[in-house]
């Protein structure tokens, strides 16, 4: 579904990712950790095709990214909320939507899906500048997911939540993955990672290690302390 | 077809943000206001001083601007410190000499010409009144002598007669706002596009909502195009409210076609729009977009006709032939004062159309940053 071989990426002088190899089967949870700056960002945006590699391929769906062929089976939730704070939720949701190519009943179909989804039917007309951080964070996830996307990447989904909220959010991810759908999740809050599939992680631009949350912490006692011992060598 | 779904939404963000509407609407309406208001009123207001003339001579003066005479230089000097008269005349051994205030320019040069044409009128008068004796005595000579006495052609008095003065476009109405107002019309238009198609493209760089456009299958052009058709509606509106706002309101000459002076106006604000969305790919942020204004936007205002730049150095004219509203401000006088056809101003419709183009195609490239393919 997603492999990604040989890559590295520059900007300018700068190495920010190294000789990165690693592939995602269908229906996976992965979870990417790594401290900030680590290249985590960089790695999810070339997996949408927002950048051509310096070295090496990203491929999705057989297809070499970048290329707009696979963006209709892509869903992004970046780090900014990035919504348009003049529109309604029900206005953002309509704009992304047609964007992506649904039209009148399917695209209405989804609209409410997505809103009950992230519980936010009874607000889908109200102003979004009086949405509190959370909601405005439950709608960015309504607008990645509107055009029933086969591949999730979602970018640090759960910064500056509350804890309940954060809960929900899992729960609606795991549900998301019961359906089939391929996650790609950044994160440093090892809680968090506990929950994925798998976990690939990476330091200063490189891909340190990876395996199942529990395998590694059978081999180094926790997910914290693979860093720790990786940074001492 | 994905372009009119940027462009829908464009116009749904902009309707239901008032303020904006409101800026881009009324705000060029009432700085044309204010400019037609400042420029119509400074100009005629002089009051001109004369010390030991003849009545004659202030009352011609009178005919035009207020005037005061004072009993001496003294007195009347005095009177121009306080700012009671911009100009004074008065007469020394036969000789008139003016005496010049010298702080406003436009002053200056209103009394100047006041008082000068009030000289040409008297000593016109004067003229004729030595003719009309020169005449009466030839008649009463003619009467005593009995016989005709030929008259040579010269002494008709032809030469002190007023002349009568025409314009081949306007007429002597025609102020200093009916000369800048065309080009002043282009570059508020100007401004305002610039400004707004600048800021609410740079909000979408900040905010995300670019990138989450640009991860959608949406071809780059399309997102430019939308923002060209968007923002064309409220560009339409806003060009036929200045144009009409000055042409019935503020009363300026318009000889030409009015779908002629639409079409430059459009073509201007879609120079600005252009500009806009580039330019603000280079800024970080609105404030970093606003310090573009001195440097791109302020400079052209002094190539856009306002002065006369037929003395200026090389350097000069190769700048101003680099500027959009130099084309623009050329279309728009000779369309409004002096009627010309597409003819006259095609070459400016070309040239306007030609930086739209680069502008476009930049914009493009510059997306290419944001996404690849």
């Amino acid at each position: 579904m997603i492999v990604v071989q040989g890559y590295s990426q520059s900007y300018g002088k700068k190495d920010v990712l190294q000789e990165v190899d690693f592939s995602i089967e269908r229906g996976e949870m992965v979870g990417l950790i790594g401290p900030s700056g680590s290249g985590k960002t960089t790695l999810i945006k070339s997996l949408i095709g927002m950048q051509i590699p310096t070295k090496g391929t990203v491929h999705v769906f057989n297809e070499q990214q970048p290329t707009l062929k696979v963006s209709k089976q892509i869903g992004y939730m970046a780090q900014s909320d990035a919504l348009y704070n003049d529109l309604t939720p029900r206005g953002n949701l309509k704009y992304f939507g047609k964007l992506y190519g649904l039209r009148k009943k399917k695209l209405a179909e989804r609209i409410e899906y997505v809103l009950d989804f992230v519980d936010l039917a009874r607000d889908a007309d109200r102003p979004i500048h009086s949405f509190s951080g959370g909601m405005k964070r439950r709608l960015s996830l309504a607008i990645a997911l509107i055009h029933e996307p086969q591949i999730l990447l979602l970018d640090e989904p759960t910064v500056g939540i509350d804890p309940k909220l954060k809960r929900t959010f899992w729960e609606e991810f795991e549900a998301l993955r019961s359906k089939g759908v391929t996650i790609v999740v950044t994160t440093h809050i090892m809680d968090e990672a506990e929950r994925c599939d798998r976990l690939l992680l990476i330091q200063d631009g490189r891909l340190i290690d990876a395996g199942t949350p529990q395998e590694l912490t059978n081999r180094f006692g926790s997910i914290e302390n693979v860093f720790i011992q990786k940074e001492g060598m | 077809m994905q372009a009119l779904v940027v462009a829908e939404r464009v116009i749904a963000q902009v309707f239901k943000d008032k303020r904006t509407m409101a800026m881009m609407f009324l705000a060029p309406l009432f700085v044309l206001y204010l400019l037609f208001t400042i420029l119509g009123s400074s100009s005629d207001n002089v009051t001109i001083g004369t010390v030991g003339l003849p009545a004659s001579f202030e009352q011609i003066v009178k005919e035009e601007t207020p005037a005061r005479s004072y009993a001496s230089r003294e007195a009347a000097e005095e009177a121009m410190k306080e700012l009671q008269i911009t100009a004074l005349v008065y007469l020394e051994n036969e000789t008139p000499y003016i005496l010049i205030e010298g702080g406003d320019v436009s002053k200056n040069a209103q009394a100047l010409r006041v008082i000068q044409s009030a000289l040409t009128k008297q000593s016109a008068e004067q003229g004729q009144a030595v003719n009309k004796q020169l005449l009466e005595q030839i008649k009463q000579l003619q009467a005593q002598l009995g016989q005709e006495v030929s008259v040579p052609a010269e002494v008709a008095p032809m030469a002190v007669r007023n002349p009568q003065i025409d314009f081949l476009y306007g007429d002597k109405d025609a102020g200093l706002f009916d000369q800048t107002a065309p080009a002043l019309m282009g570059f508020f238009i100007f401004l305002f596009v610039f400004i707004i198609s600048g800021v609410s493209f740079l909000r979408e760089r900040s905010s995300g909502t670019l990138e989450r456009t640009l991860v959608t299958p949406l071809k780059r052009s399309s997102i430019v195009w939308g923002y060209f058709i968007g923002f064309f509606l409220f560009v339409v509106i806003q060009t036929l409210l200045i144009q009409l706002f000055m042409v019935n309101v503020l009363d300026v000459t318009q000889s030409g076609s009015y779908s002629l002076l639409l079409l430059v106006n459009v073509l201007t604000a879609s120079v600005a729009l252009s500009l806009g969305l580039l330019l603000s790919s280079f800024a970080k942020s609105e404030f970093q977009l606003i310090q573009f204004i001195p440097l791109a936007i302020v400079p052209q205002i002094f190539f856009s006709g306002i002065f006369d730049l037929s003395d200026a150095p090389t350097w000069v004219e190769v700048v101003n032939r680099l500027m959009p509203l130099t084309y623009a401000a050329h279309a728009l006088q000779n369309i409004m004062t002096r009627g010309a056809g597409i003819d006259t101003i095609g070459i400016d419709l070309l040239m306007l159309a030609g930086f739209i183009a680069v502008f476009v195609l930049l914009n493009m490239r510059v997306l290419r940053k944001e996404r690849p393919v």
